[in-house]
């Protein structure tokens, strides 16, 4: 069976988180962002690359390099509803 | 890219450069992978010896067609019984690490891969009822494609094991080795009937439409390279050895089709640059996260409308189809002064 859908307010986090990261990633490079992640540089295009990034990913990603905010947090603890 | 597609690519006149540059992003992703391995294995299992499990990737770095949203799958391949339960552990562990740092993934839910296995199955249980859907899965996809990532003489010497096997009691005069090739057969047949079955099983899913370019594209072209790869101790008149086959298989899977470029007259070599040219155009397709993702929700493959990804994906499988049709069921003889026929081998080792 598929995969529960995003809520609107995760589709909307994930869109918010994934522009900050690739944003670091424009700034500061791949190595940094390899470095920062603990990833190979490959690793960086590959998630870059990706246009189906989980929640999960996003957070992850954007708290390794830095660019996650405690409201991003926040927003994120509304409940969940599955399809 | 490997020697015998840029040795291709010169004697036919084409333009590989999708593929040149999948080959060289699996080269840095394979260097980071064998890398991070490396590192692990290091600091966790230091006094490695020879004999250590075998942590084999597989898939699109095994073929040198990796695209940047590509990650791999693996196994952790046991040659010895190892008395120390967490050194099998830590070597699973290692692969799950060089996953992560090249494409930040866990290991998939399948039953197929992210395990340890033992060598010894994969060469004594060919055939019959031990002989399960997933050895036979297992065993074939480490001839066809598959690339270690910490031991690769220990890959080497376990394929050259497994060949040995399928040869033995048949002999070493160039021939096509009939029980290798049933078995390179019937898993490309399980490939096709699972993807079926899986379809019924799951009712719904959001990447059917991509295994499906995969079917019709590298699934099948890693079957014919395999064929190739048989056919090579008639098509060159050498001894077919385990020896022989065991570097065959080492070739990534269109450099095994590529390698027959030299060995072909005029008309075979057209069919030949269409095989190549195809296969360069889906690598360029499937690099393309656009397509991937227009591609991977189709549930319908065949109702496609036209002037869609998945239709032209399809046409695309249907050129590549004729082409080999052409190539391997042709009546020209081989260049030089020669009376093989790549039309009368298959005739007669892919028919009945």
């Amino acid at each position: 069976m598929g995969k529960a859908e995003p809520t609107p307010i995760e589709s909307r986090i994930v869109g918010l988180l994934r522009k900050r990261v690739e944003q670091a990633v424009q700034d500061h490079g791949s190595d940094w962002a390899a470095t920062k992640l603990n990833i190979s540089v490959s690793g960086v295009e590959a998630v870059l690359w990706d246009r189906d990034w989980s929640v999960g990913m996003a957070v992850q990603l954007a708290g390794g390099l830095g660019v996650l905010n405690d409201e991003d947090v926040d927003r994120l603890e509304e409940p969940r509803v599955t399809a | 890219m490997h020697e015998a597609l840029v040795e291709a690519q010169a004697l036919l006149g084409l333009d590989l450069a999708n593929l040149e540059t999948a080959a060289s992003l699996t080269s840095k992703r394979l260097e980071a992978a064998r890398g991070a391995v490396g590192e692990y294995l290091e600091e966790h299992a230091p006094d490695r010896s020879q004999g250590e499990p075998l942590v084999v990737a597989f898939g699109s770095m095994a073929r040198h067609e990796m695209t940047r949203g590509s990650d791999f799958d693996y196994l952790v391949v046991l040659q010895n019984l190892e008395k120390d339960p967490g050194l099998i552990q830590t070597y699973r562990l290692a692969a799950r690490e060089a996953l992560r740092k090249i494409a930040l993934k866990e290991p998939g839910p399948s039953g197929l891969f992210g395990r340890a296995i033992s060598a010894a199955d994969l060469v004594n249980s060919i055939g019959l009822d031990g002989d399960t859907n997933l050895n036979l899965s297992r065993r074939v996809l480490l001839l066809e494609e598959s690339v270690a990532l910490n031991s690769p003489v220990g890959l080497e010497d376990l394929i050259e094991s497994i060949v040995a096997r399928y040869l033995y009691e048949e002999g070493e005069e160039p021939q096509v080795h009939r029980f290798l090739l049933n078995d390179i057969v019937r898993y490309w047949r399980t490939v096709a009937v699972d993807y079926q079955a899986k379809r019924w099983e799951e009712i719904e899913g959001d990447k059917w439409g991509l295994r499906y370019v995969k079917l019709l594209s590298s699934r099948k072209l890693t079957f014919v390279g395999s064929v190739t790869s048989l056919y090579m101790p008639v098509v060159k008149n050498v001894p077919a050895t385990s020896e022989f086959l065991g570097e065959q298989f080492a070739l990534p899977a269109l450099a095994r089709v590529a390698q027959l470029a030299p060995h072909l007259g005029f008309g075979n070599r057209s069919a030949l640059a269409e095989v190549l040219g195809i296969a360069n155009e889906f690598s360029g397709l499937l690099s393309s996260a656009d397509f991937v993702e227009e591609v991977k929700g189709v549930q319908d493959p065949a109702s496609a409308p036209v002037g869609t990804s998945m239709h032209g994906a399809k046409v695309l499988g249907n050129n590549l189809q004729a082409a080999l049709e052409a190539l391997f069921f042709s009546d020209e003889p081989l260049e030089g002064d020669s009376d093989i026929k790549l039309g009368a081998l298959s005739r007669k080792y892919l028919s009945f």
